[in-house]
C-alpha cells in the first residue's frame, strides 16, 4: 500500500503540472491518501538482528574452546551473566519504547540466541550426552516466549526456524514421527503472525508447517512414502483457507500467501502423482495399513474438507462464485481418499493425470478470458510439463507421442491468439493482468 | 502487562539453563561415586568443540543379565525406553549385575535408555557418552585406545543421583 502511495503523491505533481486537475483537488487527494509516517523501522530490526545472531554465534564459538582455565562456575556465571544483560538491557529499551525499541528487540533477541548457546555450553560443562533434538526444543520454546512477550517477528522467525529443524533433526537422525511439529506451528508462531497481521510471518510459518509436516511424513512409513498425500492435503487445505480468507478481515491480508503456497504444494504433489511408476510406491498398502501415520495427511485432509465445506457453503449463501479450476481441488482431494479405500489396478495414477490436465486447460482458459497473462503462462507451463512427463511412460508409438505433441503446441498457440485478442477488446487499463490465480 | 510477560519471558529462559545446570549440580555434590570402565572412540561437536565419544563397559548388556520385560525380548522400535542398571563394584569399578526396565527399590543403580538390541542383549546409552575437552586436549585420551585383546586402563568418574541420573565428572588411568 505504501508503494502506491508513494506512486500516487509522484503522481499527482505531474497531473497538476499536465493541468488535469486543480492544486485544491491534489490537497483533497493528498489528505485521503496520506504518505505513511514511521512504521516499523525493518532496517534496524533487520541489522541489530543479524548482528545479534552473529555475535550469538561467535560467543558459542569461542566459547566451545571450553578454556580448562576458566573453572565450572566462572564458565556459568558468564552464560547466565551474557543472557541476563542481553536480557535485562534489551527489555529495559523496548520497554521505554521510542527510537531506540528496535535496539531493545535485537538485545533481545541476542537474548535468546546466548539462550540457546547456554543450553549447549551446559551441556558442555556437565558432559551431557542426551537427545540432542530436545536442545533445539527447549531454544524454540524460550523463542517463542519471547517472541509473544515483545510480540516480536525476528523472535518468532528464529523460534520457527528452531522447530522446523527440532523436526527435521527427529525425522532424519532418528526417525520419529514428529506430528508436534507443525501442530506448535500452527498452535503457537501462525496465531502471532495473525495478531501483528504480519504477512512475512505468516509466510515464513506456513513454509515451516508445510516442511516439519512433510518431513513427518517422511519418517512416517518406511520412506517417503506418505509425502505426496501429505502434500496435497495440505495444498488443498491452504487453498481452501485463501478463499476463505477474504471474508474475514483479520485474516484477508494472508489470503495471497496461502493462495500462492497453496497452488505449489498442491501442484508439486498433484504433478508427481500423475506417475503411474510413483504411484505405486505413494499408495502402496492402502488405509488400513498405515496407523498412526495416517495423521499426517488425515489431520490436513480433515481439515481442508472442512474449510472447502465452509467456503462452498459461504458462496452458495453470499452468490459468491469460484472459478471451475478452484472447485477440482476439493475433488481432487476426495479421489485421493478414495483410493487409498479402494485401491486395484493399474489404473491409479489417471485419476490424477485428468485432474492436472483439466486444471491446466482451466488455468489457460481463465487466463484468456481475464485476460491474466500470469495465468496463461502458468497453465501452459504446467500443459508441457504434463505432455513431456507422460512422453515415455504413457505411449508407446511415435505417432502417439507426435499428436500429442502437436495437440498441445495447437493449443497453446491458440491460446496465445485468443489472449492477445481478448486483451486488446479490454484495454491495457491500470490493474489489468493483476488478479490473483484464483480469483 | 506486557511487563510481566517480558520479565516471565526471560525467567523462562533462565530457568531452563537453571534446571539444566542446579539438577546436575545437585547430582554432583549429594550423588555416589561410581568409576565406569570405557575405551575412548572420538572427534569433535560443532557446537561444543573437542570430546572425545566413549563406549563403556556397561553399555552392553548380555541377554542373561536382562529381566522383567526386557527379558522378553526388544526390537528397534522399543529405543528410547527407560532401562535401570543394577550395578556392584568389584574392584573399584562398577559392572552391570542386572537390567530392567522397573526402577529398583534401592541399592545403587543407574538410569539409561534403550539404544536398541544387541545380539545377544541389549545396548543401553546413559547420556555420559561424551566427555568435553578443551580445543586440542581429545588426543591424550584418544592415545588410551586399548590394544586389540587389552582392557581399556581408562574409568570415568561418574556421580549417580538418587534416580539413577549420571553426571561425568572426571576420570582416571588405572596403571
Amino acid at each position: 500500500m505504501k508503494k502506491q502511495i508513494r506512486w500516487l503523491h509522484g503522481e499527482i505533481e505531474q497531473w497538476m503540472a499536465e493541468g488535469l486537475i486543480t492544486l485544491g483537488q491534489a490537497e483533497g487527494i493528498r489528505a485521503r491518501y496520506r504518505q505513511p509516517e514511521g512504521g516499523t523501522p525493518w532496517a534496524t530490526i533487520i541489522f541489530s538482528s543479524l548482528g545479534a545472531a552473529i555475535l550469538g554465534l561467535g560467543i558459542v564459538l569461542m566459547f566451545a574452546y571450553n578454556w580448562n582455565a576458566i573453572p565450572k562456575f566462572g564458565k556459568l556465571g558468564i552464560v547466565f551473566g551474557l543472557l541476563l544483560l542481553a536480557h535485562g538491557g534489551g527489555a529495559w529499551l523496548f520497554l521505554r519504547g521510542g527510537r531506540y525499541r528496535g535496539v531493545g528487540e535485537a538485545l533481545c533477541l541476542l537474548g535468546t540466541v546466548l539462550y540457546g548457546s547456554g543450553i549447549w555450553l551446559i551441556a558442555q560443562i556437565y558432559h551431557i550426552d542426551t537427545h540432542y533434538p530436545n536442545g533445539f526444543l527447549a531454544w524454540a520454546l524460550g523463542a517463542l516466549a519471547a517472541a509473544w512477550a515483545l510480540a516480536s517477528i525476528p523472535q518468532a522467525i528464529a523460534a520457527l526456524a528452531l522447530l522446523s529443524i527440532w523436526s527435521a533433526t527427529e525425522t532424519v537422525m532418528f526417525e520419529r514421527f514428529i506430528h508436534l511439529g507443525p501442530v506448535m506451528i500452527a498452535a503457537l508462531v501462525a496465531p502471532l503472525a495473525w495478531w501483528k497481521r504480519s504477512r512475512l510471518l505468516m509466510a515464513a510459518a506456513t513454509v515451516g508447517l508445510v516442511f516439519s509436516a512433510c518431513v513427518g511424513a517422511a519418517a512416517a512409513h518406511e520412506g517417503t512414502h506418505l509425502i505426496l498425500v501429505c502434500l496435497l492435503s495440505l495444498g488443498g487445505l491452504l487453498l481452501a483457507l485463501a478463499q476463505l480468507a477474504p471474508s474475514i478481515p483479520s485474516l484477508a491480508p494472508f489470503s495471497r500467501i496461502w493462495d500462492r503456497s497453496g497452488w505449489i504444494a498442491f501442484f508439486s504433489a498433484l504433478y508427481l502423482l500423475t506417475f503411474p511408476g510413483l504411484i505405486d510406491e505413494v499408495l502402496p498398502l492402502g488405509l488400513s495399513k498405515h496407523g498412526l501415520a495416517a495423521l499426517s495427511w488425515l489431520v490436513p485432509l480433515a481439515a481442508a474438507f472442512l474449510v472447502w465445506t465452509i467456503v462452498v457453503l459461504g458462496m452458495t449463501r453470499f452468490d459468491r462464485r469460484l472459478s471451475f479450476d478452484l472447485y477440482l481441488v476439493p475433488l481432487v482431494l476426495v479421489v485421493t481418499l478414495l483410493l487409498l479405500f479402494f485401491r486395484t489396478g493399474d489404473w491409479l495414477a489417471t485419476p490424477f493425470n485428468l485432474a492436472f490436465l483439466t486444471l491446466a486447460i482451466s488455468l489457460m482458459m481463465r487466463g484468456c478470458r481475464q485476460p491474466n497473462a500470469r495465468l496463461t503462462i502458468v497453465g501452459s507451463v504446467l500443459l508441457v510439463m504434463l505432455a513431456t512427463a507422460r512422453y515415455m511412460d504413457l505411449f508407446d508409438s511415435l505417432i502417439a507421442r507426435g499428436a500429442v505433441f502437436i495437440l498441445v503446441g495447437a493449443m497453446i498457440f491458440g491460446q496465445g491468439l485468443l489472449y492477445t485478442r481478448r486483451k486488446r477488446a479490454a484495454g491495457t487499463g491500470f490493474g489489468a493482468g493483476v488478479q490473483e490465480v484464483s480469483r | 502487562m506486557r511487563k510481566i510477560a517480558v520479565v516471565v519471558a526471560i525467567i523462562f529462559q533462565v530457568a531452563v539453563l537453571g534446571f539444566m545446570a542446579g539438577g546436575r549440580e545437585y547430582i554432583v555434590h549429594n550423588g555416589r561415586t561410581v568409576y565406569l570402565r570405557t575405551a575412548p572412540v572420538d572427534p569433535r561437536d560443532v557446537f561444543r568443540g573437542d570430546y572425545v565419544a566413549l563406549s563403556y563397559e556397561i553399555s552392553s548388556i548380555e541377554d542373561n543379565l536382562l529381566r522383567d520385560e526386557l527379558k522378553k525380548g526388544v526390537a528397534w522400535h522399543d529405543r528410547g525406553l527407560p532401562v535401570y542398571v543394577v550395578l556392584t563394584e568389584t574392584d573399584g569399578v562398577a559392572q552391570v549385575s542386572y537390567a530392567s526396565d522397573r526402577r529398583p527399590d534401592g541399592g545403587l543403580f543407574i538410569r539409561g535408555r534403550l539404544g536398541g538390541p544387541r545380539f545377544p542383549g541389549i545396548w543401553v546409552k546413559y547420556g555420559i557418552e561424551s566427555f568435553y575437552v578443551e580445543q586440542g586436549a581429545g588426543k591424550k585420551l584418544e592415545q588410551l585406545f586399548p590394544k586389540r585383546g587389552e582392557k581399556s586402563r581408562l574409568e570415568m568418574e561418574v556421580k549417580i543421583g538418587s534416580g539413577g541420573e549420571a553426571v561425568l565428572i572426571g576420570y582416571r588411568v588405572r596403571r
